[in-house]
C-alpha cells in the first residue's frame, strides 16, 4: 500500500528518523513541515494525505492550534492524525484524543510502535 | 384245541408281542439316550473350541491393538517432543526478532544522530542537535551538557534543560564529585541497583578520542522513561556523547579559525589601507 504522511515536527533530527523507518515501509512519501502554519500552507498545495503525524510543541504554530485549525476546515478535517509527543502523562494523551488525534505515541518511540499504530490507524481509515 | 386254550395262546401270543415291542422300545429310547448324551457333550466341546478360539482371534487382536497404540503413543510423543522443540525455536526466533528490532532502532538513532551531528559546523546548531536528542531520543526530562573551557580553565554549561524549560548559553557550571570523576577517568557512571545513591541517573563523558572535553549529566527522565534508563540505553548514550563530542569540538575549533581568519582578513585590509595612504601621502 502506498500513502503519503506529513509529518509536522520542529526537529530535523525527527524527520530523517521518520524517513529512515517509513522509508520501505508502506512505501510511504514523507512530506515534512517544521510547525503548524507551514503544515497548513502545504496541505493547501497538495492533492491529498493519508495521514499526520504531528508534535505538539512547536515554535510558530503549535500541535494543539493546528488540529484546531485542521478541525475548523472542511477539506482535510477528515485525515487521521497521529500526534507524537514527549508528553507522554495520561491526560497529555487524552487531550490529544480529545482534539480529534486517532492515536498518541510517546516520544522517544520505537520504530515497531510507529508502524503498529500507523497499521492500526491506515487500517481504520481504508475500513 | 378247545375255544379257551386258542383264546389263552392268542392272549400269551400278544403279550409276547407287546413285550416285544417295549423291548424294543426301551433299546430305542436307551440308544436315543445315549445318542442325546454324545450329541450333548459334542455340543459342548464344539462351544469350548469356539469359546478358545474366539479368546485366541481376541488377544491377537489386542495385541495386534497393544502394538499399533504403542506405536501411535511413540509417534505422538516423538511429534510433542518436535512441537516442543519447534515452540521452542519459535520463542527463540521471537526474542531474537525483538532483540534485532531493537538493535535497529539504536542503530537507527545512532546513525540519525551522528549525521545530523556532523551535519554542522555551526556551535550553535550542534547544542540544539544535542538537545534534540536528549529529549527526543534518550528521554531526558533534565539533563546538563558541560565543556571543559580550556581557555577560562573551567565547566561550562553549553545547553540543558531544568525545570524552567531549555538552559542556553554559556554559564560557568559547578564541579561536583561525580562530574569529576568522570572528566578524570573518562568513563560512564549510571544509578543503578548496586549504586542507588548516586546524583544523576547518568553521567557520561564527552570524548574526542581519548581526550575528555566534557559530559553530559541526566538529573530526570521523561514519565514515560519512568522504568530508567536499560543497559541499550547507556550504550547508544555512551556511543552518541563520543560523537556530540567531536560534533562540539569541530564547530568550535571551526568557528575559532573562522573569526581568527575574518581578524587576518581585517589586519590584511588595514595594513593594504595604511599602504595605501602612505602611498598616496609619499605621492602628496
Amino acid at each position: 500500500m502506498t500513502g503519503r504522511v506529513l509529518v509536522v515536527d520542529d526537529s530535523e533530527l525527527i524527520h530523517n528518523m521518520y524517513r529512515l523507518m517509513l522509508k520501505k515501509y508502506r512505501d510511504l512519501e514523507i512530506v515534512s513541515a517544521m510547525n503548524g502554519k507551514e503544515a497548513l500552507e502545504k496541505l493547501e498545495t497538495m492533492d491529498g494525505v493519508d495521514l499526520i503525524l504531528l508534535d505538539i510543541n512547536m515554535p510558530v504554530m503549535n500541535g494543539v492550534q493546528f488540529m484546531k485549525t485542521l478541525k475548523e476546515g472542511k477539506r482535510h478535517s477528515n485525515v487521521p492524525v497521529i500526534i507524537v509527543s514527549t508528553e507522554g502523562k495520561e491526560d497529555d494523551t487524552r487531550r490529544g484524543l480529545d482534539l480529534g488525534a486517532k492515536g498518541y505515541i510517546v516520544k522517544p518511540f520505537k520504530s515497531g510502535s510507529l508502524h503498529e499504530t500507523i497499521d492500526k490507524i491506515i487500517g481504520l481509515s481504508n475500513n | 384245541m378247545t375255544n379257551d386254550a386258542k383264546t389263552s395262546f392268542e392272549e400269551k401270543k400278544l403279550k409276547n408281542e407287546l413285550l416285544d415291542y417295549f423291548e424294543k422300545g426301551k433299546a430305542f429310547t436307551q440308544e436315543l439316550m445315549l445318542e442325546n448324551e454324545r450329541l450333548r457333550l459334542r455340543v459342548l466341546g464344539l462351544e469350548r473350541q469356539y469359546d478358545d478360539l474366539q479368546s485366541r482371534q481376541s488377544s491377537e487382536r489386542v495385541r495386534v491393538l497393544e502394538e499399533e497404540n504403542a506405536k501411535l503413543r511413540g509417534r505422538l510423543e516423538e511429534l510433542e517432543s518436535r512441537f516442543g522443540e519447534v515452540e521452542k525455536e519459535n520463542q527463540d526466533f521471537a526474542k531474537r526478532y525483538v532483540e534485532v528490532q531493537s538493535q535497529n532502532d539504536n542503530l537507527l538513532n545512532l546513525y540519525v544522530s551522528s549525521y545530523q551531528l556532523h551535519a554542522t559546523l555551526d556551535p550553535e546548531e550542534v547544542v540544539t542537535v544535542i538537545h534534540e536528542i536528549m529529549l527526543n531520543l534518550i528521554g531526558a526530562e533534565r539533563f546538563k551538557v558541560l565543556m571543559i573551557d580550556d581557555r577560562k580553565m573551567r565547566l561550562t554549561m553549553v545547553a540543558g534543560e531544568d525545570e524552567n524549560g531549555p538552559i542556553r548559553g554559556h554559564g560557568k557550571a559547578e564541579l561536583d564529585p561525580e562530574v569529576e570523576t568522570v572528566l578524570r577517568e573518562g568513563g560512564a557512571i549510571f544509578r543503578d541497583e548496586e549504586n542507588p545513591d548516586r546524583r544523576y541517573l547518568a553521567c557520561v563523558p564527552l570524548r574526542v578520542k581519548r581526550e575528555v572535553v566534557g559530559a553530559i549529566t541526566i538529573s530526570k527522565l521523561m514519565d514515560q522513561k519512568k522504568h530508567g534508563l536499560t543497559t541499550i540505553d547507556h550504550e547508544l548514550l555512551d556511543l552518541m556523547a563520543d560523537h556530540a563530542a567531536a560534533a562540539l569540538v569541530s564547530s568550535d575549533v571551526f568557528s575559532r579559525t573562522e573569526r581568527k581568519l575574518r581578524t587576518v582578513e581585517n589586519f590584511l585590509e588595514l595594513l593594504q589601507m595604511d599602504s595605501g595612504r602612505d602611498g598616496a601621502g609619499g605621492r602628496l
